[in-house]
């Protein structure tokens, strides 16, 4: 997946107002948040993620470290 | 010999708690999200004084109306939220419907799977020929046991009870099933006290669930996500597996009804199994997740709505608390 397609999927899900999200953005994820997570890793990247490992992501990053930056280009 | 589904009624009960009664509550709850990812607009809630068997009587008078039957010969109760830690409710059933004292009763507690596992049970009983005619309800006020303050949940599910006759037939119309569980996710959804492991805590600490919800130990605690990593990662093989144990392909099915937990869950599945949306049943926006009820409330509907029809094949799936899931399919 491109990377901008990520980050623009990622922006939708949490519902972030930013227009410019990079990395650093810090970010809040309730529990509908999560399902839909759940759905997206689940469905672009056949990766489960578990709800501890939810509650550790605070920043956009976070979420790039866990599918791995090799896969986005 | 087998067995078949002679007719299916439910009860919900009169007290309501809609979109608008929850933003009253909890003014900064984002009631859109709920109705349009979740799928639910409004849920029935049991009275302070009427009880999940007050539910179940009023189900059981309800089929036994439109069936016009009077032998009945056995009752199954499938509930979670028992009037009763004993006796069985089942049995109390059978004295207020009038029944006579030759007959057997049981509970099972279940709860998502439960319709499933319940119409195993009397498919058994059955070709067995314990039975001949089965009561089979269920029946659940989860609302009593969710924290005032517990907005995620008290949106989520609604009190209800079904009831379903299910005699023997010529025909096998209840096919083969599918049952699976893994209690290794016994805390994913739990009340944790008042039963024999842990006292009922009047001064229990109160929890956040991190998103303003709150709860505590003598309250329903559900950890939705790991709920659903369980679902789409189990739910797919369930349903391949039933279909292989049934000699069908998905083609070969005419609806499919899953329980309808919520309509994000459901759509996501739906996706990832390969259904088209028109073979699958969503409607829960009146009724909440009703746990062991969602499955024959939405065989109701879609026999209602004409979506199903006689001699329909129709997949069940039920999943959630147990961890514990069953599925099979139907001969309508």
């Amino acid at each position: 997946m491109e990377k901008k397609h990520f980050l623009e999927e990622i922006k939708e899900i949490l519902l972030l107002e930013e227009t410019n999200i990079n990395t650093e953005t810090y970010i809040e994820i309730d529990s509908m948040a999560s399902l839909l997570l759940i759905a997206f890793f689940d469905e672009n990247f056949s990766k489960s993620i578990s709800q501890e490992k939810i509650k550790e992501i605070k920043q956009i990053k976070d979420l790039i470290n866990f599918v791995g930056e090799d896969n986005l280009e | 010999m087998g067995a078949k589904i002679e007719n299916i009624a439910y009860y919900l009960p009169e007290g309501k708690l809609d979109s608008a009664a929850l933003k009253e509550i909890f003014p900064d709850f984002d009631i859109n999200k709920i109705e349009d990812k979740v799928g639910i607009k409004s849920r029935h809630i049991a009275g302070e004084k009427e009880t999940s068997l007050d539910l179940a009587y009023k189900a059981s008078l309800n089929v036994i109306e439109r069936s016009g039957t009077n032998d009945i010969d056995f009752i199954i109760l499938c509930t979670q939220t028992p009037d009763y830690i004993l006796p069985t409710g089942a049995c109390i059933l059978q004295d207020r419907l009038g029944l006579p004292s030759s007959i057997g009763a049981l509970d099972f507690n279940l709860g998502c799977s439960g319709y499933v596992y319940g119409l195993a049970m009397c498919k058994g009983f059955l070709e067995a020929s314990i039975a001949s005619k089965i009561l089979f309800v269920t029946a659940d006020t989860y609302t009593k046991y969710i924290h005032k303050k517990d907005k995620g949940n008290r949106s989520i599910f609604g009190d209800a009870a079904t009831a379903t006759i299910i005699t023997k037939d010529e025909k096998d119309k209840l096919g083969q099933f599918n049952l699976g569980s893994d209690g290794s996710g016994f805390d994913k959804l739990i009340i944790k006290n008042g039963g024999g492991k842990n006292e009922f805590d009047e001064k229990a600490e109160i929890k956040n669930y991190g998103d303003g919800n709150q709860f505590t130990d003598n309250c329903i605690y559900m950890n939705g996500p790991e709920i659903f990593n369980f679902t789409i990662n189990n739910i797919p093989k369930l349903i391949s597996d039933t279909l292989k144990a049934n000699k069908l392909k998905k083609e070969d099915v005419d609806y499919f009804v899953f329980h309808q937990a919520n309509k994000f869950m459901l759509n996501y599945l739906r996706r990832k199994i390969g259904i088209p949306l028109e073979k699958f049943h969503i409607d829960l926006e009146k009724t909440g997740n009703t746990v062991s009820s969602t499955i024959p409330i939405a065989l109701h509907q879609a026999l209602e709505n004409e979506k199903i029809k006689k001699g329909n094949k129709v997949l069940l799936a039920g999943f959630g608390v147990g961890l514990s899931w069953g599925a099979t399919i139907i001969e309508i």
